[in-house]
């Protein structure tokens, strides 16, 4: 059966965990993720987000044929620092939906699971809105750009928790004004987008998302990156074509899909393909 | 560019200390208008990645909790994360103990306090208080003194504050103040504004007077007053 929902809960208890794992007979084709972690472990830690990381990377990896209509949410009880809403960004960032449940429901297992169940229901209507520009208007809209590779003032804001708080008319009007602003780096002679690096990004044609569909890196990150945008899946094997505007060869460094960086000055390249999650292909 | 990413995270830290910092000790929400005072005089460069708004600012990057004041759009405020927000966010606005402090300050004369705010023409400035109590302000030398003369001079004055907000430039009129009054050994109550008294009467004596103005109008004028029977009957009761 391929999945269409997957649910990540961090930071669950025992008793909590196996609650949620009954909205899996609630909402046909989802997939529950939420570990339980020790009573001292619970909340947002350290432990409790590497744990369902880790779980969400192995259920992804076993799956043969993912669902192009797949949603990716991610769930926890209201942080209570800075560092424990990072912590979180920072394993799953913009690769998720992330939503939080109100501290209020701390303890009320029931109520949470209902809260969880009943949220995923109304987010639908948003992330159609957000599949629309990542998956059907790819080659147009900025949504799907490598956000590490191209530098640009609408990836910094893409990069921010930018659909916090917004109703579906507020994500359609904030999805037109990155798009607008998206087309202002268009070059029609290059056939691409150039970035404030001087690199042209042009989108791969349909027939040219060959390799890997899902080129998933050395980092389990990579591989959410890769499926996901946002909380909806990405095209598979859709990348972008990357050259010099000026010049025959990359002169520059680039970011790879497990944050660290490649020199392109001594490969003496003309062009290369960068996927959504970063990753570069051909590699070194 | 880096420069934006360096402003926007020396921006959230400012926000989130100064909330905190806020709430450590007021235990109460912590202003926009405050914050934004804050922002434009610790980090102008601030300015550039607020152009959206600090709501927006905030949404996007949830460094602090926004509380909205329920039915007023102008009171939005922030607490810190760790903050559990209650049912009724009211409890947050309750007025903190530095403001409460505030209000029990000593309120002077408005004449009296413009004295310290407003520059001098010439050299000083004389208060003179008559026999009666009364009040008045001068600039320059007198002539003909009336009662006792109290000179202000330049260096007496509120200092301008840049960025300050106008809680900063209050605080300071007041510290000016009562420093002007140790060194001339002066009593406040001088200075101080009447206070108006809104409950001078006890409870009964006001019933007494309503009950009276009732009385005293003709059959027709009563006839037109409507007053549900419950309200009549209390104050049968107590009359």
């Amino acid at each position: 059966m391929t999945i269409d929902h997957y649910i990540v809960f961090v930071g669950a208890g025992a008793p909590l965990s196996d609650e949620l794992y009954s909205i899996q007979k609630r909402i046909s084709k989802s997939r529950v993720i939420a570990p339980a972690v020790r009573r001292k472990k619970v909340g947002i830690t350290e432990t409790a987000v590497n744990l369902a990381s880790s779980k969400l990377h192995d259920v992804l990896a076993k799956e043969k044929r993912p669902s192009q209509q797949a949603r990716l949410y991610v769930w926890m009880y209201d942080p209570t620092s800075v560092e424990q809403l990072d912590l979180v960004w920072t394993a799953f960032g913009h690769a998720s939906w992330i939503e939080t449940v109100p501290s209020g429901y701390l303890h009320q297992i029931s109520n949470t699971r209902q809260f969880v169940e009943n949220r995923v229901r109304q987010v639908w209507p948003l992330l159609h809105e957000i599949s629309d520009a990542t998956y059907a208007q790819r080659k147009t809209s900025p949504l799907a750009l490598p956000l590490r590779n191209f530098s640009s003032t609408v990836t910094r804001d893409l990069k921010r928790h930018w659909y916090n708080d917004l109703d579906q008319g507020q994500i359609a009007r904030q999805i037109r004004s990155f798009k607008n602003r998206h087309f202002q780096t268009r070059s029609k002679e290059k056939n691409g987008y150039i970035d404030e690096k001087a690199l042209v990004f042009r989108p791969a044609n349909d027939s040219e998302c060959h390799g890997k569909a899902h080129p998933t890196g050395s980092q389990g990150k990579a591989l959410f990156c890769g499926r996901f945008r946002f909380g909806v899946s990405l095209f598979p094997g859709f990348h972008f074509d990357v050259s010099a505007e000026k010049g025959s060869t990359i002169q520059c460094d680039l970011r790879t899909a497990s944050g660290g960086t490649r020199s392109m000055r001594s490969e003496n390249r003309a062009y290369i393909n960068i996927f959504p999650n970063d990753f570069l292909l051909p590699q070194k | 560019m880096a420069d934006d990413e360096d402003i926007v995270s020396k921006t959230k830290q400012l926000i989130r200390d100064y909330v905190e910092e806020h709430w450590a000790d007021n235990q109460s929400a912590c202003y926009f208008s405050s914050i934004g005072v804050h922002l434009s005089r610790m980090s102008p460069d601030s300015r550039t990645v607020l152009s959206g708004g600090l709501s927006e600012f905030l949404r996007q990057n949830p460094i602090v909790r926004v509380v909205q004041f329920p039915g007023v759009a102008q009171k939005i405020a922030a607490v810190p994360l760790s903050v559990d927000v209650p049912e009724d966010v009211r409890d947050l606005f309750l007025r903190s103990k530095s403001t409460i402090a505030l209000a029990s300050r000593n309120v002077y004369i408005q004449e009296f306090w413009d004295a310290f705010v407003r520059p001098i023409k010439g050299s000083i400035r004389n208060i003179v208080v008559d026999d009666t109590n009364r009040i008045t302000v001068h600039d320059g030398p007198i002539e003909h003194e009336t009662g006792a003369v109290y000179v202000i001079e330049p260096q007496d004055l509120t200092p301008n504050i840049p960025n300050g907000s106008i809680a900063d430039k209050v605080n300071a009129t007041h510290s000016i103040i009562d420093t002007w009054l140790q060194k001339h050994s002066l009593d406040p109550t001088t200075f101080l504004r009447a206070r108006i008294r809104r409950r001078d009467f006890p409870v009964d004596n006001r019933l007494v007077q309503f009950m009276n103005a009732i009385e005293g109008l003709s059959p027709d004028d009563l006839a037109r007053i409507q007053l549900p029977l419950d309200v009549l009957v209390k104050l049968a009761s107590k009359k």
